[in-house]
C-alpha cells in the first residue's frame, strides 16, 4: 500500500471517529551502526517503520502508533488515538486550540554529497581498525581500552493533516566517534574525538573522511594518557574560555532546554522539571553580556537540527532568542504559541513514529562575535581553558548547573600552560553569561550534532545542533568539590 | 498481545532461514499506554505498539546482528541475511565462543499480571483524578503507565524461552510557587497502585515545602528517602558492578573483592527472581537469572556476567545480558548490566533518623545525577521536590535545593542508620531499598528555589 493512500485511511478513520484534527506521520528508516571495541567490531543493520496517528477530539489530545504496515492496523490505532483523546478530556479544563498553519504540499531533502549506504561496510570496517591500531601503537600498552562508531541513518517522512497539508522529508544522517582510555599513576581517564557525545550532520560519507578520525584519534589516545600523569584542576575562581562540544553542552542545558515553550508553561515539570525564563521575562530580562547573541535556527544546511518542516508540517525558521544580551524568544509550537500572541516557530518534532512531537531545539547557536581563540587567550591573564564535553549536570529550571571536560589547561599570563585532569565548572545560568567578556569570531565557529536530546515521557531522543565559537566568562568558580 | 505461539513461530521461521554456524532471534513484543497529566489535567496521552526481532548470526567467531520490525516473510528473509553478511565481514571476536546452551528450567517468577493488560484509558485517568482531586489547590503532575512486554528468544543450540511480564507506574509531582513534593509508585499490578497514598505523599511533602531558607553548600549529615537511596545505588551498580569493568579494572571495587568497601551495615545483592522486585526468569539471551551478592556486609563480593564475559574470565553467567539502551533506539550491542537490585533493611524508623540528626538535611530525591570520575565512583546532582533543614533533632523547615559532589562509595561508608521499611523503584534497574540515614555528605552549590 502506498504511503499517501496509507494517511488517508488514517486520517479518515479518526475523523470518522470524531476527531476534530488529526496528523499521521509514516516514517521508513534504516540505519547502520559499526562499533568497534578494542579491535572487535560489531555491525549491525536496523530496519524500523512505524506509523503514529495525532488527534485531537473532544478538545484533547490522543496519540497512538503501531508498526505494522496494513489497513486494519492504521485504522485500529486511529480509532484508539480518539478514544485516548476521549479519555483524556475527561480532565480537561480548556479545549486545545491551535495557531493557524497554511496547508503545504511539498517535499523536503537533505541530501548528501556521497552516499553513506553506498560505501561497503568492509571499507568503514578498514577504517576502524586503523584508527584502532594508530591509538594503540602511538600511546602503547598505557592505552587499556579503545573504540570507534560510526554511524549511517536514512529516513524517509511523510507528514500529512486532516488541513490539507501532505509533506515528504528525506533525510540522511552520518555520525562519527573515537575514544581511548589510558590506565596509570592510580588513575583512568578517557579521551573522545569529536566528543562523547560523538558528532552528527545531515551528510553522508564525506563528514566521516573530513572527520580524519586515524589523526585526530592518535591525538586522543595521546591525550588520554598525557591526562593520567596531569595534575587535578585546582579550585579557584577564575577567568574560564569555553570550547567544542563543551559549548555546545553549555548552549544546549542552559539556553536550548530553558527556552522551550512548552516547559515553561508546566507540562514537562513531572520530568526534567520546568523554566527559569518565566513569560514575564521575555523582552525584558537580561540573560547575558552585551555581547551574547543567540538563535535557534533551523534552516542551515546540513545541521543536525535542520529540516524543512517540523511534525505540524510548519516551516522551519531562524528565530532569535537572546539579542545584545536579552532574552527575547521561545522555541514554540501550534499549541503554545498563542499563549504568548505569536504563531508557531516550527519546533515540534518527535523522534520517530511511536512518539508524540515536543517542543525541540532545532540548532540552538551562539553568534560569532570578533574574537580569535589566540587573541582571547593572550588576553588572560589567570585562567583555565576548557573544550570537549563530560556528563552535565542542572538543576529542574535550567539555572545551577556543573559542567566538566575532558581536557582543561591552565592559562598564565597570556598563555597556555599546564594540562589538568578532571576539569570542571559550576554557576547559575544567567550568572555565567552576564560575565561573558569574549566571543570567539566566524574563524572559530562550527556546528556540533547532538544525536539524542532526552526529554519527555515516554522519554526521546532527538537530534539537534549547536553553533558554536569559544568564549570567556569572567571570575567562574572551577575545580569543585572535595576530591 | 502477540502470544506465546505466534512469538516461537515466528523464532522458528528465522532459525529455518538462517544457514550461519549458530543463530539467534529475539523478539521483543511491547503494549505501552502512557497517561501523561500537567498543570492538573491530562495534556498527553500515548499508546504504542511494537514487535521487534533482532538476529544473531555466528560465523566463524564473528557475530553479525540485524533488527527489524517488519515480519512478513521477506522481511525475515533480508534480516536473517543481512545478520549472516554482518557476521562474514567482520573481525572475529576471540573472546566470543558460543551463543548460550539450552538450559534444563528456567526459574518460575510470577511477572504477568491480567489486570495490567486489562486496564483501559479510563483507568487510568480514574488514578490521575484520584491524584488531581487529592492535590486540591496545588498543581499536579506525572503520569500513570502500564507495559505489556513478551519476550522470546530461541538459538539454533535448541535454547527456547518464552515470558510476558506487565509494569504499571504512577508517578505524582505535586508543585506550588513556594515548592515541590513528589511521590510515585510502581507494581507489575496496576490494582496494587494506590492512587489516594501516592497522592498524599506528594501533597503533604510540597504543604511542608514552603517558606524555603537558604542554606550555604557544606558537609552536612542527610536523611535519604527511598528515591535518592535508589539513585545512588543504580549509579554505584552503572559504575562498579558489571564483571567485565570489574575484570578489567575499570570499577572501583576491581582490586578491593573480599574487602570492605563500604559500611557493614550494606548489603547489596541482584535478584531477578524474587517477587518482591521486577522477576524475569531470563536475560535477553535466554540465559536463567541467578542471584548475585555485590556488597555483602559493606564486603565486595561480585558482578554479573553476560555469557560471553562469563566464559572468557571462566565463572558462571549470571543472567545478565541486556542493551545498553532500548530497543527502539537500537538497542546498542548487549552488555552485562544489573537489572533488579535489592539494599537491606535496618531496624531504624524515620522519627529515629530526625531524632539523632544534630544538623543534617532530608532529602527527598535527587535530580540529573552524572558521574564525574568512575573510579572514585564520584557523582554530582542536585536535590529536588523537598529538602529540609533538621537541626537538634528536629525538622526546621525548607530549604532550597543544593548541588552535591561526592563519592558513593564514601557516602555507604559513613551510613549511621539504615530504615526498616524499603520501597520498590521500577526505573531500570528495578531497585528495592530503605532509607539511610549518612554521617556526611558534600554539598558544593545551591540554586535559587
Amino acid at each position: 500500500m502506498d504511503d499517501q493512500r496509507l494517511c488517508q485511511r488514517a486520517l479518515e478513520a479518526a475523523q470518522k471517529q470524531g476527531a476534530s484534527y488529526a496528523d499521521v506521520r509514516l516514517l521508513h528508516q534504516r540505519r547502520q551502526t559499526i562499533n568497534m571495541r578494542n579491535g572487535v567490531s560489531q555491525v549491525q543493520h536496523r530496519r524500523d517503520d512505524g506509523v503514529g496517528i495525532r488527534v485531537l477530539a473532544n478538545g484533547s489530545w490522543g496519540f497512538a502508533a503501531t508498526s505494522q504496515w496494513t489497513d486494519d492496523a492504521v485504522v485500529q490505532a486511529a480509532n484508539r488515538a480518539v478514544s485516548l483523546a476521549r479519555a483524556s478530556s475527561l480532565t480537561a479544563r480548556e479545549p486545545v486550540t491551535l495557531a493557524p498553519v497554511e496547508p503545504v504540499v511539498d517535499k523536503w531533502e537533505a541530501k548528501p554529497r556521497i552516499d553513506p549506504f553506498s560505501i561497503k561496510t568492509e571499507r568503514k570496517l578498514a577504517l576502524l581498525t586503523e584508527v584502532d591500531k594508530s591509538m594503540r601503537s602511538t600511546a602503547g600498552a598505557a592505552v587499556r581500552a579503545t573504540a570507534g562508531m560510526l554511524m549511517a541513518h536514512q529516513e524517509e517522512k511523510t507528514f500529512a493533516s486532516t488541513e490539507g497539508a501532505f509533506i515528504q522529508q528525506n533525510v540522511t544522517t552520518a555520525g562519527v566517534n573515537v575514544s581511548a582510555t589510558a590506565a596509570g599513576s592510580g588513575d583512568v581517564q578517557t579521551r573522545h574525538y569529536p566528543s562523547l557525545s560523538s558528532d552528527y550532520a545531515l551528510r553522508g560519507w564525506e563528514f566521516v573522511e573530513e572527520s580524519d578520525l586515524v589523526a585526530n584519534g592518535k591525538q586522543a589516545a595521546q591525550e588520554a594518557v598525557a591526562l593520567t600523569r596531569a595534575p587535578q584542576c585546582p579550585s579557584s575562581d577564575m577567568d574560564l574560555i569555553v570550547d567544542g562540544s563543551l559549548m555546545a553542552l553549555q548552549m544546549h542545558e542552559t539556553c536550548g532546554h530553558a527556552i522551550e515553550l512548552d516547559r515553561v508553561l508546566g507540562t514537562e515539570a513531572s520530568m526534567a522539571g520546568t523554566s527559569f525564563l518565566t513569560r514575564d521575562k521575555q523582552n525584558t530580562f537580561e540573560y547575558g553580556s552585551p555581547l551574547v547573541n543567540m538563535v535557534a535556527d533551523a534552516t542551515i544546511p546540513h545541521a543536525h537540527g535542520s529540516f524543512g518542516y517540523d511534525d505540524e508540517g510548519v516551516p522551519a525558521t531562524r528565530s532569535q532568542i537572546v539579542k545584545d544580551g536579552r532574552f527575547v524568544g521561545y522555541l514554540t509550537s501550534r499549541e503554545t504559541a498563542p499563549v504568548i500572541g505569536e504563531a508557531s516557530n516550527g519546533t515540534m518534532r518527535a523522534d520517530n513514529w511511536d512518539r508524540i512531537p515536543l517542543v525541540r531545539m532545532t540548532n540552538v547557536n551562539l553568534e560569532p562575535g570578533d574574537w580569535s581563540l589566540d587573541e582571547m587567550i593572550k588576553d588572560t591573564k589567570r585562567g583555565l581553558y576548557m573544550t570537549d564535553m563530560r556528563d552535565p549536570s542542572i538543576d529542574d529550571r535550567r539555572y545551577n548547573f556543573q559542567f566538566a571536560s575532558e581536557v582543561g589547561y591552565l592559562i598564565e599570563d597570556g598563555s597556555l600552560t599546564e594540562l589538568v585532569k578532571n576539569p570542571i565548572y559550576t554557576s547559575n545560568t544567567p550568572a555565567l553569561w552576564r560575565s561573558c567578556t569574549a566571543v570567539g569570531d566566524k574563524s572559530s565557529w562550527r556546528m556540533v550534532g547532538f544525536p539524542n536530546c532526552g526529554k519527555g515521557e515516554p522519554g526521546q531522543g532527538q537530534r539537534c545542533a549547536h553553533g558554536i565559537a569559544p568564549a570567556r566568562f569572567r571570575d567562574v568558580r572551577v575545580g569543585v568539590g572535595s576530591w | 498481545m502477540v502470544g506465546e505461539e505466534r512469538l516461537q513461530s515466528l523464532v522458528e521461521q528465522v532459525l529455518r532461514l538462517s544457514g550461519a554456524e549458530q543463530t539467534e532471534a529475539l523478539l521483543l513484543a511491547r503494549q505501552s499506554e502512557l497517561t501523561r497529566y500537567a498543570n492538573s489535567y491530562v495534556h498527553q496521552h500515548v499508546s504504542e505498539s511494537h514487535l521487534t526481532l533482532r538476529v544473531r548470526a555466528v560465523e566463524d567467531g564473528r557475530v553479525g546482528m540485524a533488527v527489524t520490525n517488519q515480519l512478513d516473510a521477506e522481511s525475515l528473509r533480508h534480516t536473517v541475511e543481512k545478520a549472516q553478511e554482518n557476521a562474514r565481514i567482520q573481525t572475529p571476536d576471540p573472546d566470543f565462543s558460543s551463543l548460550p546452551s539450552p538450559t534444563c528450567s528456567y526459574p518460575q517468577v510470577q511477572s504477568f499480571f491480567a489486570a495490567t493488560v486489562e486496564a483501559e484509558a479510563t483507568d487510568r485517568v480514574g488514578l490521575v483524578q484520584q491524584v488531581i482531586a487529592e492535590a486540591g489547590d496545588f498543581t499536579a503532575c506525572g503520569y500513570v503507565s502500564t507495559d505489556v512486554t513478551e519476550m522470546a528468544v530461541g538459538n539454533s543450540l535448541g535454547l527456547q524461552a518464552y515470558n510476558a511480564s506487565t509494569s504499571a507506574v504512577l508517578r505524582s509531582l505535586i508543585y506550588t510557587d513556594e515548592g515541590s513534593g513528589f511521590a510515585s509508585a510502581y507494581s507489575g499490578d496496576i490494582s496494587q497502585l494506590d492512587a489516594l497514598t501516592v497522592a498524599r505523599e506528594a501533597t503533604e511533602r510540597c504543604a511542608r515545602n514552603r517558606c524555603q531558607r537558604d542554606v550555604e553548600p557544606q558537609q552536612f549529615e542527610v536523611i535519604l528517602e527511598p528515591y535518592a537511596v535508589a539513585e545512588l545505588v543504580r549509579y554505584l551498580a552503572h559504575l562498579s558492578f558489571s564483571g567485565p569493568a570489574v575484570q578489567e579494572g575499570q570499577s572501583a571495587i576491581s582490586s578491593r573483592q573480599g574487602q570492605q568497601v563500604v559500611h557493614p551495615a550494606i548489603s547489596i545483592w541482584e535478584d531477578g527472581t524474587s517477587p518482591l522486585g521486577c522477576p524475569r526468569p531470563f536475560d535477553l539471551e535466554g540465559v536463567p537469572k541467578r542471584r548475585v551478592e555485590l556488597i555483602h556486609e559493606g564486603i565486595a563480593q561480585g558482578a554479573v556476567y553476560d555469557h560471553r564475559s562469563a566464559r572468557k574470565y571462566g565463572v558462571e553467567p549470571t543472567g545478565h545480558y541486556h542493551f545498553w539502551e532500548e530497543l527502539r533506539s537500537g538497542g546498542g550491542g548487549g552488555a552485562p548490566v544489573p537489572t533488579n537490585l535489592f539494599m537491606a533493611a535496618g531496624d531504624a524508623s524515620l522519627e529515629q533518623m530526625i531524632a539523632s540528626t544534630s544538623k543534617g538535611i532530608w532529602i527527598t530525591r535527587f535530580h540529573y545525577v552524572r558521574p564525574i570520575h568512575t573510579l572514585r565512583t564520584m557523582i554530582t546532582g542536585m536535590t529536588r521536590d523537598g529538602a529540609f533543614l533538621v537541626e537538634d533533632g528536629k525538622v526546621r523547615g525548607a530549604i532550597r535545593n543544593l548541588r552535591f559532589t561526592d563519592s558513593i562509595l564514601r557516602m555507604l561508608n559513613d551510613v549511621e542508620l539504615v530504615g526498616q521499611t524499603r520501597k520498590l523503584d521500577g526505573a531500570f534497574p528495578c531497585q528495592l531499598v530503605p532509607r539511610l540515614k549518612l554521617g556526611s555528605f558534600h554539598f558544593t552549590g545551591k540554586t535559587a528555589h
